[in-house]
């Protein structure tokens, strides 16, 4: 299966008839990928991204400033089309701050990731669920480019074609492929500067109140998540423009993310699955003993089953 | 043929020395892409300066224009980049989401429109032709105003304004082409000959 | 009512609406060309080009604060050289790639085939989720996850679940 798989990213990424590169040795495979990781988390910069879902049919423009501060960064999001929306994030706390007309509305976020920063601090261990290599060089936002082909090892992820700065690993372009090759969602930089003295204007942080909770124990219980994958968010919240509260849990690996979300029932939930185009998110709706279960995310059908199939609602206690 | 294909034909087209189907392009998204410089730029003398250069740019780009993206995505991001050379040569700092909401207090998106304005007599004719298609299609008959709203406001297929409408796809395209020629009579006399805006 | 029809007589009756058909994108691969071979060749159909994308910015809230930009960016292209640079076919989808996707697919349908639980998929009748119902578990996911939000169009299917044996 993996020979299989190779033939067609390989297929995919050159335009060339040569194959890509054969899969780098582990060891060397996770320096690369720690190497990228870190490319965008000590470095200051400031461009513009085009992020891309389902084809070109839908794309937004964003600028994003990034800048080390003590041994944490700094970053500002800012859609450029659509409805003004800006994401901040430091060390302390990251809030979304959007505009409606004349109203403003500031919400916590509780991660602070986002594009250029695909992979997580510890990237190394992404070399477990998905092998690498090297694809043709290219460039991207002007610069040259070093090309890697980030192949899931079995089906419960979506794999990645990612364009780093040749010299110094940045991420310029990151591609989202399915199985198939098919192109599913893509961040590329339009216009790139690093190691500037960006401002981060905008916004002072805003006292906020609290927009999350610890989870509670909820009586649900994973009994078994895909290789790879852990829990790696528990909170009680609020959807956006719903009311109530519900328990928010995202399970990933690192670099795919599965979002769980539970709910008491009123009356019985019928189960449901849902696709999006290409089948680049998977959604699964299912009660679980008292609880609606929705689990939904940028990952192959497989991989949203499984989490949905081994929730048990825990026995009660006497 | 979708939107997309057709502008990728007119594309082919100035690449086998047409220049002048290069204005149908102009034309179709120039509006547009000012609509959307304005969110990075204030001033309306630069955002049409930022426009016209990036459609030079573009013009000169087309050889390398591979049509695997939207004519008007690459478009636009030659747009963003051009806007934002201009910002940075000029010392400016990059407009923020709080800046903007902070002083258009009182106004809704459409303030930033209303600074595109250049000149007070382009200003009037804008607001004659806005004022003209308002009325124009105030005066249309309920089934050709239907149309053409479910068509340029909600973006409607033939076939899915047919089945809202419940008539053939046929009369879908038929009432849509009689309420834009019912427009357009209605532009004529403030828009000019043809001859005014050949290129 | 009576409607003036467009200033330049047509060739036919039939393609009097052609380019209106053309602009929202509805006519086929054959008749489209005929559409644009005709805005070519004539300056009347160049303006009803012009005249309707107006109207359709105009309803979308796009003023025309700038009549004469057309003419001015053409007229400062008067001055580059003309291109010749025809488009790169586009490459066709080589055989071995839908052959190796083929088989892949077939694996992992084979091994989502081997878990406990084999969904159902029906139709979904009257209980088919609106995307709003969605919406905010989407938009609450993508902002941890990556931060851009965008909407997704989604479409479901009902399922049974067998539950698992114990």
């Amino acid at each position: 299966m993996n020979a299989v798989r190779h033939t067609v990213f390989g297929l995919l990424l050159t335009s060339s008839t040569a194959w890509a590169g054969a899969p780098l040795a582990q060891t060397e495979a996770a320096a690369w990928l720690q190497k990228i990781a870190e490319a965008s988390r000590h470095i200051s910069y400031e461009g513009v991204f085009v992020f891309q879902q389902g084809g070109a049919s839908q794309s937004q423009t964003l600028m994003v400033t990034g800048r080390p501060s003590g041994a944490h960064m700094e970053s500002r999001l800012l859609t450029l089309d659509g409805n003004p929306r800006e994401v901040r994030c430091s060390q302390q706390v990251s809030f979304t701050l959007m505009v409606n007309g004349s109203q403003q509305q500031i919400e916590k976020r509780l991660n602070r990731r986002h594009f250029p920063d695909l992979l997580p601090e510890n990237a190394a261990e992404l070399a477990n669920w998905y092998s690498i290599s090297l694809g043709t060089p290219s460039r991207a936002a002007g610069r040259d480019c070093t090309t890697l082909e980030i192949t899931p090892k079995d089906v419960y992820r979506w794999g990645y074609v990612l364009c780093v700065d040749k010299n110094n690993a940045f991420p310029l372009r990151a591609v989202m492929i399915n199985d198939e090759g098919q192109v599913l969602m893509q961040y590329s930089f339009a216009d790139l500067k690093l190691g500037t003295q960006p401002k981060m204007d905008g916004h002072p942080m805003p006292a906020m109140p609290e927009a999350a909770k610890p989870a509670t124990g909820s009586p649900i219980e994973v009994t078994e998540l895909p290789p790879g994958f852990n829990r790696i968010a528990a909170m009680r919240r609020q959807l956006p423009n719903r009311k109530g509260e519900v328990e928010h849990w995202v399970f990933s690996d690192g670099l795919t993310h599965v979002s769980l979300f539970l709910e008491p029932v009123q009356k019985p939930v019928l189960p449901i699955k849902g696709q999006s185009k290409q089948g680049m998110i998977n959604l699964i709706k299912r009660q679980v003993g008292d609880w609606q279960a929705t689990v939904l995310g940028e990952a192959p059908w497989a991989t949203v089953e499984s989490i949905a199939m081994h929730l048990e609602a825990k026995p009660a206690t006497p | 043929m979708s939107d997309r294909e057709i502008d990728l034909q007119l594309v082919e087209r100035v690449r086998a020395g047409d220049q002048r189907a290069y204005g149908l392009l102009v034309e179709k998204y120039h509006r547009k892409l000012m609509r959307l410089l304005s969110r990075m730029v204030r001033n309306s003398d630069e955002i049409e300066d930022i426009a016209q250069e990036t459609f030079i740019k573009a013009y000169r780009a087309l050889p390398q224009f591979r049509g695997d993206a939207a004519f008007y995505t690459w478009l636009y991001r030659i747009a963003v980049n051009t806007a934002k050379n201009h910002l940075m040569a000029r010392g400016r700092e990059l407009p923020t989401v709080s800046d903007q909401a902070m002083n258009d207090e009182d106004e809704p998106d459409e303030r930033l429109v209303a600074q595109n304005i250049s000149t007070p007599e382009s200003e009037l004719l804008s607001k004659q032709v806005a004022y003209a298609v308002d009325e124009a299609v105030s005066a249309l008959p309920e089934e050709l105003r239907q149309a053409i709203t479910l068509r340029e406001i909600e973006g409607m297929s033939y076939e899915e304004i047919a089945d809202t409408m419940a008539c053939p796809i046929g009369t879908v395209r038929s009432r849509i082409f009689r309420a834009r020629e019912a427009i357009a009579a209605k532009l004529r006399p403030i828009l000019g000959t043809s001859e005014d805006r050949r290129w | 009512m009576t409607i003036k029809t467009a200033t330049a007589p047509l060739a036919s009756q039939a393609e009097e609406d052609a380019l209106s058909a053309l602009l929202d994108g509805e006519l086929s691969q054959t008749e489209s060309l005929r559409a644009l071979a005709r805005i070519h060749s004539a300056p009347a159909e160049r303006t009803r080009f012009r005249t309707y994308s107006l109207i359709g910015d105009s309803l979308r809230g796009l003023p025309d604060t700038h009549p004469d930009f057309t003419t001015q960016v053409m007229a400062a292209l008067k001055n580059e050289p003309t291109l010749l640079a025809p488009m790169p076919r586009r490459r066709e989808r080589r055989p071995a790639l839908w052959l190796a996707a083929a088989a892949v697919s077939a694996i992992t349908w084979g091994l989502w085939q081997s878990l406990p639980d084999q969904p159902i998929p029906a139709p979904m009748a009257a209980n088919a989720p609106r995307p709003v119902d969605v919406e905010p578990y989407l938009a609450a996911h993508q902002d941890f996850a990556q931060a851009v939000i965008a909407p997704a169009e989604m479409q479901f299917t009902q399922v049974s679940f067998v539950e698992p044996q114990r």
